[in-house]
């Protein structure tokens, strides 16, 4: 094992008011791996990525994120979350919301630098969003909104990125687009992606953990059917998705 | 009408008071694009009606012990920082549910003001003045207590800009990039505070609320960003509270009162014209 392991679980639970979300989790996640996190909704999905960001603390065992407590390595991670505050008249542009990824506690006052507009007109063209930078961010659609946000925690240069749920709002042309674009950021960063849909786990994913208040590892080429049931506890049809739907990877 | 423009380049306490409302207006359109984004009207009702109890302490010493450099102003300021900080910091490090704390505040804050008023001498005409405004009676020394509150208010508001649109728009994620999102919903909350005094003096305790929010809604309807929010909140406070002492002057009717009745109506036509004709986005 020579390859350094970025994120680690050890023995970790995790409950809200002693409700049992997470028990014994143990994990490590690679550099530069590209990691799938699947299970049922409430299995406890963004409650692991609340733990790697260091937002919640295990009730038991410990989590490293480069070898340190969470909370002093979150401005070394990007993370996309599931839903923001929805309010439709919030006025911010798609620019203003991923500026707001350079934002970092030795800032004083004042205004952004021309280096942080650089970066986050960089973050937005890798997303394929530039051209709807000054649109307000809620008249966009929920597939812009998740790339805006993704834009938003790339902006900082992260080394690892936690998204949750990308692709939630988008059919699954775009959604293969999408992952096109994480596989290219790939080579550079550590992705944890959520997602419910088990389905839609693309060919760029290394492994598969799933989640359901347990964790199963699974290299992606080992993924059966039995192995789904079990973790969702009911029978889930298999769609293989690796025929094509749209263009091949070069 | 005519009366009010002729006065208005003699009297020296109408001019005062035109200043006043300009000057509150700015940190109204800047504050309140804040609070409205961030949906703390509520809070900032409640901060309001608790002013009140420090009005009242304030009047009473300096009526019973001749405390004459205390001015009900600054009785104000004082319990509306007050009520901010325990507000915030109860909805921050308790788990009891906010809006229960929100309505205790309010309702503490009056009945305090309320014993104080009924225990002092003389007439309580004061009590009026508080409740719904009295811009017409600032005097110079008032507004040197205003223009200060407001330098400050406007300063805080525009300098953290960034920071506070950050922690309204997303706390969470503000807090992963080392925000420090506690310090700054408080500094929200005194900024509010601060913002309510000012607005005390034109509307009264009981319709700050409405002057605080329903201009920045007005400008929601407009702006694409945070801070045109607040310049067109402020021109559209400017003009409600101009138009309001203009308006009340001739006929001699209650200033806040007008002012308010003008905003709200502005704001339900828009409101509604919205509705018919393109919507948003």
């Amino acid at each position: 094992m020579t390859e350094k392991s970025v994120i680690v679980f050890e023995h970790v639970s995790f409950s809200y008011f002693n409700l049992p979300v997470l028990e014994d989790i143990n994990l490590a996640v690679k550099e530069k791996d590209f990691i799938c996190i699947v299970g049922p909704n409430a299995g406890g999905k963004t409650t692991l990525l609340k733990l790697i960001l260091g937002l919640l603390k295990p009730t038991k065992g410990s989590v490293k994120v480069f070898g340190e407590p969470p909370e002093k390595t979150r401005s070394r991670i990007g993370y996309m979350p599931q839903h923001i505050s929805f309010d439709p008249l919030f006025p911010v542009s798609a620019f203003d919301v991923v500026l707001m990824g350079r934002l970092n506690p030795n800032r004083g006052f004042g205004f952004y630098t021309h280096t942080d507009r650089d970066a986050a007109a960089n973050a937005l063209k890798s997303m394929e969003m530039y051209e709807v930078r000054h649109q307000m961010f809620f008249s966009l659609s929920g597939g812009q909104r998740q790339r805006v946000l993704i834009a938003r925690a790339l902006v900082s240069d992260p080394e690892i990125l936690l998204l949750d749920e990308p692709t939630s709002h988008v059919d699954i042309a775009a959604g293969t687009e999408l992952y096109d674009i994480l596989g290219q950021l790939n080579k550079k960063i550590t992705i944890v992606l959520v997602t419910h849909d088990i389905g839609f786990v693309s060919r760029y994913v290394k492994s598969v953990v799933c989640v359901n208040r347990r964790v199963v590892v699974h290299p992606t080429n080992e993924i059966t059917g039995e192995m789904i049931n079990d973790i969702y506890g009911c029978d889930v049809h298999m769609v293989r998705h690796d025929h094509v739907t749209g263009k091949e990877p070069v | 009408m005519e009366d009010f423009f002729i006065d208005l380049f003699q009297q020296r306490f109408l001019q005062y008071a035109i200043l006043t409302g300009i000057l509150a207006s700015i940190a109204c359109g800047i504050v309140g694009s804040y609070v409205v984004t961030r949906r703390i009207s509520y809070i900032a009702g409640s901060i309001a009606h608790s002013v009140l109890g420090g009005m009242g302490a304030a009047r009473y010493f300096q009526v019973v012990y001749g405390w004459q450099w205390l001015h009900p102003l600054h009785g104000a300021i004082v319990a509306a920082i007050a009520a901010a900080i325990i507000i915030g910091l109860v909805s921050l490090k308790t788990r009891q549910r906010e809006d229960t704390v929100i309505g205790a505040v309010w309702a503490i804050g009056m009945a305090i003001g309320i014993l104080f008023i009924a225990k002092t001498p003389g007439y309580n005409e004061d009590l009026m003045g508080y409740l719904f405004g009295n811009i017409l009676m600032v005097s110079p020394g008032d507004l040197w207590l205003i223009a200060g509150l407001d330098i400050l208010v406007i300063a805080i508001g525009l300098l953290f800009y960034h920071q506070l649109l950050a922690v309204c728009f997303d706390e969470e994620f503000a807090r992963l990039r080392g925000i420090r999102v506690e310090f700054y919903y408080l500094l929200l909350l005194c900024l509010t505070a601060f913002t309510v005094v000012l607005l005390v003096t034109i509307v009264g305790i009981v319709m700050v609320i409405a002057l605080l929010t329903l201009p920045a809604a007005i400008a929601s309807y407009f702006a694409k960003r945070l801070w045109q929010m607040m310049i067109i909140a402020m021109a559209f406070t400017v003009c409600f509270t101009f138009s309001g002492i203009a308006i009340s002057y001739g006929p001699d009717l209650p200033v806040g009162a007008t002012t308010i009745l003008l905003a709200g109506t502005v704001y339900i036509a828009i409101s509604i014209g919205k509705q018919f004709f393109s919507p948003h986005s």
